[in-house]
This record gives C-alpha cells, structure tokens and sequence, in this order.
C-alpha cells in the first residue's frame, strides 16, 4: 500500500477540513482543493459553536505539516488506476500568494484605482488570510493601444496627483510620450467606455499633463544609466517614430542600435510634416535626445541609395538592418501645370517651411485635398504670410478624412473650405501659377465601393491661386532602393516590393533578405505617429528574436483563465462633461506658429482623470507589486495545471465534482452540501475519514522535538515586526526600542521587516543561533502560545507559532509573543507615542514573564494505548472495528449476553469481548483510565475486576449513569454521572466518547460509532503533537487542599491526591489543562501557577502600563 | 552593607543575641509542628550570624505566624514576633515580602485606605434599631468587618455581624457609640508585612478623626485592633487623650447585666493579639462562663495556639495543617461553639473547615464573642 | 476621541482571549482608533480576573477598570461569565465601602461578532468617567 501518495479531498467545506484533519492527525498525507479563493464561509444557520467548531477547523488545517491546502483549484480529469487515482488539479492564478502575504495592507494604499463602488481591486479575502485581485478583461483604451500603453493605469494615477508614477508607467511603453500627448490619433478615446455615459476621458491630454509635469520636476535630474550597451549592433534606416521606438526597444534589450537618417536632423516626418503650432519642436528634440541617450549611435545625412549600401552595412559588422525610413515622398495629381512655380507637395512644401527655406511670397493659396496633412498644410500657410488660404477637395464636407476638431481649428484660423471639387489643371501666366480649374466631383468611389472619382466636366470653377499645394497622401519613397542587378550571379536581386510604393515582407517583418527588416509606413503605406511606432516595436521584437533566439518579448502575456468581464456601468450614473483644453485665441495663434492647444491645469487634469470607469478593475499598473517588497504579488502569475497520483479521493462538496466518476478510490461523504447541520457536518468528515483510513495502517506522528534554549543568565532576543514597514512611520518603532535594548538580559534587538515571513522572518531563527540567546521576546500581530484554537488567530499568527513550534520545536517558555499591532500600533495610529508607550509597556510585561517561565516544566502524561467499548451495539461495534485497525488493543464490554456472531465477527478484528460483566466504576483521567468490572458468576458475592485503557467509549447511553471518580482517593466528589461537552462525541470527561448524539437526528449509529472511534484516536494522537502546553500547576506546599479548584475547572483537570497521610493537594492535568485560569482566580492561597495569568504577572503589567 | 546598621540596633533592641539556644522556642512553635524546616532558634542564629541576606532567614521571616508564643516560652524572653515584624521593616524595599494570600487583595484594601481623598462608606451595617453616633465619649472602631463582609462572604461567615452585636451590646449600657464612616484599617498587617510608611498614614487619618469626633475612649470588637491602638498608636511626641479597650475589658469594668445560662458548652480560641500582645486572658472567659458553660483546649491561654495565618501571609499547607489540628483540639472539647475574640481568627478556620474529606470530622460552629454575649441579651429579652 | 485624554488617568480593560480579543482585533483592524485611556489586557478568560487584580489597579490609581468577557454559555471554558459575576458583586460591594463610584467599573459580555457594540461601550463607559473627579486614589491625588 503507497502511504506516501495520499489522500485527495475535493471542496474545503467544512466536513472536507474536518476529514482532513482527522487524516492528518493520523499522519496521512492531505490535499485539500477548493475552487474558491476563500473557505471560510461557514453556512448561514450555524450557531455560534458551529461558527467556533469551523474557526478551529481552519486554523488546524491551514498549516498541519501534512496538508497542503490549494484554493482556487479544482479537479480536470481523472483516470482510474489500480491502487490509486490520478488526478489532474488546475489552480488559477494567484496574484497574490497567500503563503507570503503578510497581511499588512501596503499595497491597498499603493494601489490608485478608486472604484465607483468606492472599493479597491485588491481586497481581503479572510481565509487564507490573505489579499485578493479582481481583475477584469483588459480595459478597452488599452486594448486599442497600437503600442499596449496603460491609460486605465496612468489615468488613476493622475486621479490620485501621482504624476511622476504616472509618466514612469506611460514612459515604460511609450519612449515619445510628450509626442503622443500632442498629436496622437488616441484610439484609447474611440472605445472609451465613458461615452456610454458621456463623453470619452481626454486620455491623450492627460498623457501629455502628466508627461509635462514629471518632466518640470525632473528638469535638471540626471539621466540614468547612459551605460552603452555591448550587444549586437544594429542598423536602422530612418529616424521617424517606428525608427526611433525600434531603436529604444534595441537598445533597452542591450543591442547596439544606430540610426541612419538621411537628412540633416532626426524625427522623420514628425519634423518634416508635423507644424510646430502642434508639436513644440523643443519636445521633440527632447525626446529624441532621452533615447539617445540610451546610446544609440545617430548618423545624420546619410542616405542610403542601394542595396548595395545595406550589404557595406552588413558586411561592417551589424547584425541586422532595420528599414522605417517611412512615407515621406507625396503623390502628385498628374494632371497639366502640375511642374509650374508655385505648385507645391505637401511634405515638400511643409519641409521647406519647416527648414526655414520658405517660397519668399506666398499669395493666395490653395491646398488640394481633403486630409489631416492637407489641413495641416493650410493651417502652416496661413501662418506663413499667405494673403488667404482655401482649401479643396473632392469630398463633401462630411466625408473629408481630416479629423473634425482639425477642420473646425483651420476654419477658425480662417482657412475656406471648398468641398466636392477635384483638380482639372493648373493655368500658367508666364510660367508660373495664377490659378487652378476645378471639375464637379459627383461620386467618390464607384459601384465596387473602390475610391474612383467620378466627375461632371461640363461645370468648371477657376480658382486663383499664386500657390498650390497637393496634399492628396504620401507613398514610401523607396526609390532609393531600385531594382539591380546583383553582379556576383547575373541574376536579378532586389529586395521585395521594391520600385513598387510598399516593401513586401513576411509577417514576422522580415524581408525576403535574411536580416533586413522593415516597418512602419513603409510597409503599411501612410499611417500614424503611434501606428508607426508599433510596426517599429514588432519589428524590434523580430530582431530581438532573430539575434538573441529564445529572448522573452518584453510584452509577457498574463494568462486570462482568471479574469472576469467588465462590470456593468451603474445606472443613472452622473454626467460630467469632458474637460476642455484651453486654446491660444485665433488671433493670437495665427501671428506665429507657438503651441496652439494649452495643457490641462492641475485642477481640470484630477477633474478630468476622475472620470475613469476603471473598466478593468485593477488596472495592472504595478504599484502593489513595486509595494510589496515581500514578494507576494505577482501580476505575471498564470494558472498552472499538475497531474499527481492519490490512493483515495473524498469529494466533499458535490458542486465541485462535475464528472460522475465511477471508481472504488472515490469516497463520497454522507450528509453532503453546505446544508447540513454542523454537527452531522463534523459526523460526515470524520466518518469519510475512517473510510479512507480502512486498512491503512496509520503512522503515528512523532512528537515535536523540544529544542531547549540554554539556561544560564538570561539572553533575550526583542524582534519587533513592523509587518511589512507599515506598523509605524518615521522610525518611530527604532525610537521604541531604543530604550528597550537598555533592560538587563536583553542581549540582542532586532527590528523586522516581518516575522510571519517564511524568508524574512529566518532572522530570528538565526539570531537565535547566532548569538545563542536562551530567550525571545516577538512583537507582532502573534497573540498566544494556543495550538491554532482561537478565532482570532489568522493565517500570518499560525504561520509564525507553526515554524517556531512545530518545525524549529522550540519551548513556548521560551518565546513570548506580543500583539502589539492590532493592541497597540494600529488602534493608536492617532496618537503614535500612546501606542508606543503601550507597546514597550507591553514588551516589558512580556520580558518579566519570560523570565518568570523559566521555572516551568511541562510535564506531558503517557496515554495508554488500549480502547474500551461499553455496549456492543451497533455503535459500539463500528466504534471498535474502527479503533480495531489502528490500536493494539480494544475491548468491547457489556453488561447484556452478546450473541456468538457478534462475538466472532469482533473477534476476527482482533478485539476481545467480555461479556456479561457489569461495568461499575470508571476512575481516573484520560490517558489512564480504570473501569471495575462486576463479574456476574453463578457464586453468591460476584467477583470484581480491573481494566485499564487510554480512552472510553460508551455505545449505549444507559452508561452515561456510571459511577465516576476523578480521583480514587478523593471520597463522593464529582459524581454528577457523565455529560456532554461542547462540539463533538467527547464528554465531559476527556477521554469518556459516547456513540450517539442527541443533537443530530436520523443518524446510523455505525456513523456515531465511527466518529466516536476517530475522535478517540485524535486524543491519543494529539498528545505530544501540540505545542499548547503551558498549562497550569500547582506547587503542593502551598496547596490547602480546599477543592475549590476542582469545583471550578471546567475540564475536570485540576482535582485533588492525597500527597501524605490525609494530607491532601491539588493536582492538574497538563494533558487536559486548557488554562482557563479560573482555578487562580478562585485559589485563596495563589498555589496555582501559570505563565502570563499569575497575579504578579498582571501586577506587572499594570505597572508597566501605568 | 547599609542593612548592617539598622540589623545592629534591632538585634540589640529584642537582645537576640542573649538567645541560648535552649530550643524551647522551636519545641513550642506550632509552625515548627507541621513544617520541620522552621525553627525560631534557627531564624535568630541566622540573623545574627549572616543578617537578613541570608537565605534561611529571607525565607522563613515571612513563614513565622508571629503568634508569640515562642516569647512565652522563651527562658530569656525574647519577643520574637516583634523581632520578626522588626526584620520584616528591614525587607521592606526587597521584590518579596512573603507569600501573600488573596492575591493580595487585602493588603490593596488597606493600603488603598490611606488615601487621605478616599471617601468610605463604612456603615451600611448600621441597622435602623442600633442607636450610633457621630460624635461624643465612646467610639467603637468596626476595623476591617465591612470589608472582610464582602470579601469572605463565599465562606458563609457573617462578619458584619460582630459589628452589629457590638452596638447592640453598648446600647443596652445606654451607650450610643461613635461609628466613623470614614474610619481607616489600624494598619496592623501592612505593618506586619514591613509596610511602615503606609501604617503611618493609617495611624494618622485615623488619630485625626478620633480628635475630631472628639472621643475619650475607644472600644474594638478586634484582637488586633485593640492591640495595634493601645500599645502602637501612642508615641512619645503627641499626646494620646484616649482610653482603648477590647469590648470583652470594657465589659468587665461594666456593671453587664449578665443572665447565666449553662445551657451550652463552648471552647475559646485565644487571638495572639488580644491573649499574649495583651494579657487579656480573662475577661472574655469570665463573660464566657457566666453565659454558658466555658470548655477549654489542650492549647489555651498563654499557650493557645494559632489560628493558622496572620497578616493575609504565608498561607498554605502547613497552616491548614495547624488550623486542622486546632479544629480538631476544638472538637475535642466536646463543645457546641468555638468562640474567638477575632475576625480573622474566625475566617480562617472557618476556611479550613472546607475540606474534601473531613467536612463531617471538622465541622463545628464559630462564633465571636459578641455575637454570644449578644445573642445571650437577645434570650434574656425573649425572657 | 480627544474629549477622553484631558489628562485623565488611564483605564483598564482586560479582553477575554476568545470572542472580545477577537473584537478587539477587529476594532484595530479596522482602523478605527480606540480612546487614548484605554489599556488593553489580554486574558485566557474574563473568569481569571479576581477582585484582587481590580484592587490592585485601583490602588495604583486607574480611572476605571472593564472586564470583557464572553456571552453566557459562549464561553469557550464554561465558568467564566459566571464566574465574572460572582466577582462583579464582590467588586461593586468592595468599591460602594471604599467610596468609589460604580461608574468606575463594568463587566460586560460579548460574541465575537459584537465588534461595533464593544466599541460603542468603551467610549460610552469611558464618557461616563470622564463626567466624575479623578480617582481618590489617582497619583499625585
């Protein structure tokens, strides 16, 4: 049989947890799966003790050494195997790992993202006690983002006055964010959500707000880390917007870029075509020094005329050719009179403009066509000295391409705006131009929908005009790579695409030429700055890849198995209208050509910002993962799946069980669903234990080695947890300790970043060992020594007490743990020195009780290892078939003859039965135990006979009369026959079980008998495996042997022996002790003793509060 | 060392240094009885050969009952107990100042007494028919009973009642007492627990308001008070213009109408305080036997032996042991009442009555003196 | 808050482990910051708080003193709130001969889930204190 493969239980409801921690106490191996990310919804009509009873259970499990607990998991397939099952488990992402998280609540102030519902995506899940994030699709603006920017992310920021972290996170995407902030075409606008409410956030605007405003700050900060890069180089033709993010990307992958441009100054059209009144040139030359600086290298008038010159590039050593020398040479109408003085291309004319060679006088103008760079065109003449400007085209004015708030500018300047003619030729007088003749455009595109004007020659208009400027598109001008021949084979060579207007390249970007690349315009013909920039990114991955094979694109993408859909915009959700960007006045702009769109003021920019829909939730702008110098957040976590190998299968919760597998591994539980009532709950869970158990030999766990601390003088280690730095601000929590290191014995202290941290919180382990200290003293959120029992611990306090206790074995009298988080630090942030009074105050307590725990011992009492059954019912049957696998030796007894096949049936298990015998008389406590038997025999005066046995188990309730004694030498006292305790089959005896329940109805006593078994045999196996066992004891001189003790506690551990003749003391039972104390408050003598419950402990800790 | 000093003067003071060594002290001790550790003898050769430093002696200092009868016994006359109280003065800046019973609960009461601010409110035992007063001649100092009333109420004793007993008892002399609401503890165990500057203030909160309700003499219902007033209040410097009496020596002065009765027997616990502190032996036995038929214990008188604890200290095996014996002394008399003269006397062997296995073997009927005299007027008016 | 640190002395509040720390727990979880007089003492049971423990407090001169226990049958032990109650009488006889204001001490019963009644308490026992002098036995008093 494989012990070491396990046991699988599907759905962590509370029978499922109950079942595994009966497993695990039998030292089986546990998986316990859930789908959901928290457990700990306990079911609605539970009481209290049903609350309580599932508190415990969860904490048990949540970090027993033999389950492993995985949320968010569930079962995809199983195959059946021959002694055993496979599984295969899929665990969806988990941004946030609970094993790390410390619970500190960093990254919910880091976060930005203030959600209408006036939450945050990141929120507390209880149990694990963890954080949690919602996240959604990605949200629309940053689907439609050619180059995958994060306005949801950099919008909240702004929101929050975070403009640098803002910049940072637009900057980590866009290498020329001041650019785009002025003339980007913002798809991000165009699926915006809000203009489902209303208007789409000005995200455009508030990228150049933020950019702007980092950038003031930051005027005179150094820039960063010019370190060249030592990579490969690579040569990029053209220094335009795919060029340049080529470049920023190579280089920031540590290749060694250099940009070959043609013309005599960077940015490729962006300074060629761009007007300054839209795009400062300063920003420009900014942003193209910042990637420079990356060191890249920029040669300028460098045209690149052949094929040829790209094989001389080659063969100098770069590993790769990049070509986005862009769509830079305009198409002419050719139509007559199109070669006249005075007749104009759009880029060409802008160049010249823009180069400061402008035509000396201008006249009346006229620019031909109907798009963005026609408008643009118009808008610079009528800043260059034109006597008017008219602008023609074939489109009717609703058509037109050119962006509507552009027209509406140029209209403004006072461009005219002629619609629905096309150019018929342009009329000369002496050799240059006085006027241009129109023809009526009667439809654009023919009956195919191809664009093939139509036009009416019968009506002419003549339009005059001392400048003309076609602006009807541009087209890569790759002339410079004609057709050739290559001379070493006569065949013909040319690169793809070339002589026509658009280079052919394969989808990866590459061309037919192993090594050239190309991007932007030049292969997607005329587009936009942040198109561009994509191709030239695409492409700069390909390289990346084709150099470097194996090399991560720097976009990873997030698996999406996790995410949920957006959430639906609230109704009656308030309108506000988009903020409006201030605009110089007309008058005013048209005299120069200075920025014409102002930038948001800090004001409009958070109104504007706040408008954010928040569309995905978290907007994965990282902040919490940069917050979290724990390490628990990861935004780049996906989901993974793992196949392993398990002999049984419990399935304890049917919703998470889709496929009806049929296989003998499978156990499914009675009483199933979250309905049942908590009692038949526990029943289920424990009952579906012993089924996985049967014929499983169990492993008794090995009692927690005690690693002693050495005496001698004291030598306390203080380890104050600052739970993440965000206990206390401004070294307030050194300012603390200062003192504290003053104190006598106190050897070593230490400020933590976290001592629940499975990394961060070694230093005390270490610091242990390395200045060998034989005391420690943690402040934290760590509130008691109790073995996981409390419903106010949580999962950071287990992980702590578990590796302190459990794995390192050291002595709770050893270790004080102090909450000073939620006592102190937390409840007194307003007044931070209170809290700091109260928290040394506290420390100090602790130190004099570490002190006074020195005494102690903790005695621990054997168990014997046999079981007795009282009644061989059906109960008390499957009670001891039960006991029967797992312990040497168990008796069934009864005061009824118990027929011969029950008799065999039993003893086939190896369990002796003795019957008819009278029991009489149970004495002594759990884990010694003395039944006396009445021997019914045929003589007049029956004989007597004693039994011994660890636990009891009564299978028929006639027995709960039985004649008990705590103590034998203790006459008549506590004889108020057997009752039932709180949340389970126990009594109240320890040790004392009983098979049936009056609190849960319809119940087959096998299942009682079962669980009765199963909680006996925990009993026995908890001794030794916890570590809460700074119990009470009594210091017998001083004992009067009054009892009242004995009268009080509640578990019947305290009673009284007789120490010397008459002379009677109490004493407590460490294995039943729960130190409720109230035994101390009842002592008139103070002979009880307890750490950190003495009267002089509390004394002191008035004291010190005070 | 600076003990040294003080050490000197106290040992020359109580002539501990005459100790012989005779053992007698030992042989009489009841302590010794039951915890063969402890031995007066010892305590005193310790102290002059180690001081108070050494650890015989921190330890049992704080063991001894102070009861005194080693001073009875003493061929020299050496007031142990006083010595003791002397030593215990010297600890009183020391961690431990013995084992303290209740918590120390008491010992807060008391101390918590000298708060001048404080406000008690002492008298809700004065029942409308008891005719009190707020000042003239007679005053009657309660002590500790209200408090002992709530604090020991689980033990079934009612102690409020002495209190009562008492004013009816003056009444019937016509005598209408002074009762402070106010009055402070005497101070007796904060000083026989080395706690001297807090007896002071006791001592002077309580002189103040004796002057103030302008008393001559002072009646107590208490062995310790008693004590503590007469012999420890008075100092050289001020003058001390009042009389103090036990009830059962103010009765004796009295023409107390007595009605004898021999209907009962009783046996009488002799307060260390009021018996060997005072010499008061007689006069609670004379009340006594002329009410009901006076029985004596194989311990009595000069000889009687302790109730078992003094001052809330040290209790534990050893005095439940001595309280057993005596109880059983007690029963041995074949009386139907134990009458004590003290409060505490009465508490603590009450207590030690509680007891698993011996409830039957132990039980027997307290009751302080008061309360028989009282209730014997109570008979003569059913009469 | 502030109306309560007018140099008034501190005040004692001893939170059974289970169900009041669990809301005291809550209470600092969440934020919400408790009145400046308050001194938080953990305990296994409100049962363990004697009498002498108050006296001694007292002596030492706090304003008042709450004892925060389970509900009855709530608790995790079983004697405790009864135990709480015998020793409230004793507390509230004790405290009626020395003169001290009843106001100066409660001890009340709570489930875990009380959080917002616990906190509504504290502050309103505390308001009642600080309508009374300060302790007779205050230091410096």
């Amino acid at each position: 049989m494989m012990l070491d493969t396990g046991i699988l239980i599907i759905g962590a409801t509370p029978q499922g947890l109950q079942a595994a921690l009966t497993l695990a106490q039998f030292g089986r191996k546990v998986t316990l799966i859930d789908r959901a990310s928290e457990i700990d919804q306990t079911p609605r009509p539970w009481s209290d003790k049903g609350k309580r009873w599932h508190r415990y259970l969860l904490t048990q499990s949540s970090y027993h050494p033999l389950i492993e607990l995985r949320t968010e998991t569930e079962v995809k397939e199983l195959q059946d195997g021959n002694d055993g099952i496979r599984a295969k488990l899929l665990q969806r992402a988990q941004w946030v790992l609970p094993d790390l998280c410390v619970d500190c609540e960093k990254c919910l102030l880091a976060c930005p993202v203030d959600l209408s519902s006036g939450g945050k995506p990141l929120f507390q899940v209880t149990f694990p006690t963890s954080m949690a994030i919602d996240k959604r699709k990605d949200a629309p603006c940053r689907l439609a983002c050619p180059i995958d920017m994060n306005p949801q992310g950099y919008v909240a920021l702004i929101a929050q006055e975070r403009f640098e972290e803002a910049y940072d996170l637009i900057k980590d995407k866009n290498p020329l964010p001041g650019i785009c902030g002025r003339i980007c075409h913002h798809p991000c606008e165009t699926d915006c959500r809000r203009q489902e409410v209303d208007e789409p956030i000005a995200i455009c605007a508030l990228k150049r707000f933020a950019t702007d405003e980092a950038k003031k700050k930051r005027k005179n900060a150094t820039l960063a880390g010019a370190s060249l890069p030592k990579g490969p180089r690579v040569a990029i033709i053209g220094s335009g917007p795919a060029g340049l993010t080529a470049a920023h990307d190579l280089a920031k992958a540590g290749f060694r870029p250099t940009i070959i441009e043609a013309e005599n100054k960077p940015g490729g059209l962006m300074r060629q075509a761009i007007a300054p009144f839209r795009l400062p040139r300063e920003i420009l030359e900014a942003e193209i020094a910042e990637i420079l600086d990356l060191g890249i290298e920029l040669r300028l008038n460098t045209p690149i005329h052949s094929l040829k010159d790209l094989k001389k590039l080659m063969a100098r050593g770069f590993k790769a050719i990049l070509l986005a020398t862009g769509a830079s040479s305009d198409l002419s109408l050719n139509i007559p009179g199109e070669d006249l003085k005075g007749v104009y291309g759009c880029v060409s004319f802008l160049k010249r403009l823009w180069n400061g060679s402008k035509p000396s006088s201008l006249g009346k103008v006229v620019v031909i066509g109907g798009g963005n760079a026609a408008v643009e065109a118009a808008r610079a003449a009528i800043r260059s000295g034109a006597k008017a400007v008219s602008l023609v085209c074939l489109e009717k004015r609703g058509e037109m391409p050119a962006w509507d708030f552009e027209i509406e500018e140029a209209l403004k300047e006072g461009v005219k705006i002629i619609n629905g003619l096309g150019p018929k030729q342009f009329i000369n007088k002496e050799r240059s131009l006085s006027a241009i003749e129109f023809k009526r455009c009667t439809a654009l595109f023919d009956e195919k929908g191809v664009f093939n004007p139509q036009y009416d020659e019968t009506v002419l208009t003549t339009i005059e005009a001392e400048t003309a400027i076609v602006a009807i598109g541009q087209t890569p001008g790759i002339s410079f790579i004609q057709k050739e021949v290559d001379p070493s084979h006569g065949k013909e060579r040319h690169l793809r695409g070339a002589g026509s207007d658009q280079i052919k390249v394969a989808r990866n970007g590459e061309t037919n030429i192993p090594g050239i690349y190309a991007s932007g315009d030049m292969i997607s013909g005329a587009s936009t700055v942040v198109e561009a920039m994509a191709s030239g990114r695409r492409a700069g991955q390909m390289i990346i890849r084709f150099l470097k094979p194996g090399e991560e694109a720097v976009m990873a993408d997030v698996s999406e198995s996790s995410r949920g859909e957006y959430q639906p915009i609230p109704e009656g959700m308030p309108k506000q209208r988009r903020r409006p960007l201030p605009h110089r006045t007309v008058s005013e702009r048209i005299k120069d050509n200075g920025e014409v769109v102002g930038p948001f003021s800090v004001k409009e920019a958070l109104k504007e910002a706040s408008r954010c829909l928040q569309c995905g939730i978290c907007s994965e702008c990282l902040r919490c993962q940069e917050a979290c110098e724990l390490g628990a957040i990861r935004h780049d976590r996906t989901s993974t799946s793992e196949t392993s190998y398990f002999d049984r299968i419990i399935v304890a919760d049917g919703a998470q069980m889709d496929r009806k597998s049929e296989s003998s591994h499978l156990i499914s539980m009675p009483y199933f669903g979250r309905s049942a009532s908590w009692a038949k709950a526990m029943l289920a869970g424990r009952v579906a234990a012993m089924e996985a158990l049967s014929g499983v030999p169990i492993v008794k766990p090995q009692p927690i080695p005690r690693v002693a601390l050495g005496g001698g003088d004291m030598r306390v280690g203080l380890f104050i947890c600052s739970c993440n730095g965000t206990l206390a601000g401004n070294g307030q929590l050194e300012q603390m300790i200062r003192p504290l290191k003053k104190i006598s014995g106190v050897a070593h202290v230490e400020l933590l970043l976290s001592a629940c941290h499975p990394e961060k919180g070694r230093r005390i382990e270490e610091a242990i060992h390395e200045k060998n200290l034989n005391g420690t003293l943690i402040a934290s959120c760590t509130c008691c020594h109790l073995d996981f029992v409390c419903e106010s611990c949580n999962d950071q306090r287990i992980r702590l007490k578990h590796r302190l206790f459990r794995e390192e074995g050291y002595d709770p009298k050893d270790i004080a743990l102090i909450n000073i988080k939620e006592t102190c630090l937390l409840p007194l942030k307003d007044h931070p020195e209170g809290g700091m009074n109260l928290a040394a105050g506290l420390i100090r307590s602790g130190l004099w009780q570490l002190r006074e725990n020195r005494g102690m011992s903790l005695r621990k009492k054997e168990t014997k290892p046999q079981a007795l059954i009282l009644g061989a019912t059906e109960a008390g049957r499957a009670a001891a078939k039960g006991l029967g696998q797992q312990m040497h030796s168990v008796t069934v007894v009864d005061d009824r003859r118990v027929e011969k096949k029950t008799r065999m049936e039993l003893q086939e298990c190896g369990i002796q039965v003795i019957s008819p015998v009278r029991p009489v008389r149970l004495e002594g406590q759990q884990g010694d135990f003395t039944l006396v038997l009445e021997k019914k025999t045929s003589e007049v005066k029956p004989s007597y006979q004693k039994m011994s046995a660890g636990i009891i188990i009564l299978g028929r309730n006639e027995f709960k009369r039985i004649h008990y004694r705590r103590d034998p030498f203790v006459r008549d006292l506590h004889n108020k026959g057997i009752l039932r305790a709180f949340g389970s089959l126990e009594t109240s005896i320890p040790g004392v079980y009983m098979a049936s329940w009056s609190q849960v109805r319809h119940v087959p006593e096998e299942i009682l008998g079962k669980a009765a078994a199963s909680e006996g045999l925990e009993a026995i196996h908890r001794q030794g495996e916890s570590f809460d066992d700074l119990v009470a004891y009594v210091d017998s001189e001083l004992c009067r042997g009054c009892s009242r003790c004995a009268d009080i506690c509640p578990e019947g551990a305290a009673h009284l022996q007789e120490i010397s003749r008459g002379v009677a003391a109490s004493w407590i039972n460490p294995q039943v002790c729960t130190r409720c104390g109230n035994c101390m408050a009842e002592c008139p003598t103070g002979a009880i003793f307890m750490p950190e419950s003495g009267q002089e402990y509390f004394e002191k800790v008035i004291d010190v509060l005070l | 060392m600076d003990q040294l000093e003080p050490l000197h003067q106290i040992i020359d003071e109580f002539q501990v240094f005459h100790c012989v060594e005779c053992g007698k002290c030992t042989g009489a001790c009841p302590l010794a009885q039951v915890d063969l550790e402890f031995s007066p003898r010892l305590v005193a050769k310790h102290v002059i050969e180690e001081g108070i430093n050494s650890p015989y002696v921190r330890e049992k200092t704080w063991f001894c009952l102070t009861c005194g009868l080693c001073h009875e016994r003493c061929p020299i006359g050496i007031p142990f107990a006083h010595f003791i109280r002397a030593i215990r003065l010297l600890y009183a800046r020391e961690p431990y100042r013995g084992h303290l019973s209740h918590g120390g609960g008491l010992q807060s009461l008391m101390r918590m007494q000298a708060a001048r601010k404080l406000r008690q409110d002492r008298l809700d035992w004065v029942t409308p028919e008891l005719r009190v007063s707020m000042e003239g001649e007679f005053l009657y100092f309660v002590g500790c009973l209200p408090y002992f009333e709530i604090f020991f109420s689980d033990l079934g004793v009612s102690l409020k009642k002495i209190a009562t007993d008492t004013v009816r008892i003056l009444n019937t002399l016509g005598i209408e007492p002074v009762v402070l609401s106010d009055e402070r503890c005497c101070g007796h165990d904060l000083l026989w627990t080395g706690d001297e500057e807090t007896f002071d203030r006791l001592r002077q909160l309580n002189l103040e308001s004796f002057h103030k309700a302008g008393v001559r003499t002072i009646i107590t219902a208490c062995g310790e008070c008693s004590y503590v007033l007469k012999q420890l209040y008075p100092d050289s410097t001020n003058p001390f213009p009042f009389e103090v009496m036990h009830l059962s020596e103010f009765l004796q002065k009295t023409d107390f109408p007595i009605e004898k009765k021999r209907d009962r027997a009783v046996t009488y616990q002799d307060p260390c305080r009021l018996g060997r502190f005072q010499g008061v032996y007689d006069a609670p036995r004379q009340l006594l036997g002329s009410i009901l038929e006076l029985r004596e214990m194989r311990h009595s008188a000069a000889g009687a032996w302790c109730c078992g604890n003094s001052a809330w200290l040290g209790c534990d095996r050893y005095s439940k042991q001595m309280q057993v014996e005596r109880l059983l002394e007690a029963q041995g008399t074949q009386s139907d009442i134990l009458v004590t003269a003290c409060p505490k006397c009465q508490v603590h062997l009450t207590c030690a009555m509680r007891d698993v296995n011996r409830v039957q073997d132990l039980y027997m009927e307290i009751k302080d003196l008061a309360s028989v005299i009282a209730e014997s007027l109570e008979r003569d008016d059913a009469a | 808050m502030s109306s309560f640190d007018n140099n008034k002395g501190p005040v004692l509040a001893f939170f059974c482990n289970w169900a009041p720390y669990r809301c005291l727990l809550d209470l600092g979880k969440s934020g919400r910051s408790l009145p400046r007089p308050i001194h938080p003492v953990k305990v296994m049971c409100a049962g363990r708080v004697d009498a002498s423990i108050l006296l001694y407090a007292f002596e030492k001169g706090v304003e008042g003193v709450m004892v925060i226990g389970c509900k009855e049958k709530e608790c995790r032990y079983g004697p405790g709130p009864q135990h709480t109650k015998k020793m409230e009488e004793h507390m509230r006889g004790l405290m009626g001969v020395l003169g001290l204001e009843p106001e100066r001490f409660s001890a009340m019963n709570y489930a875990s889930s009380d959080t917002d009644r616990l906190f509504m308490d504290i502050i309103s026992f505390l308001h009642s204190i600080s309508q009374l002098d300060r302790s007779p036995l205050a230091r410096g008093g």
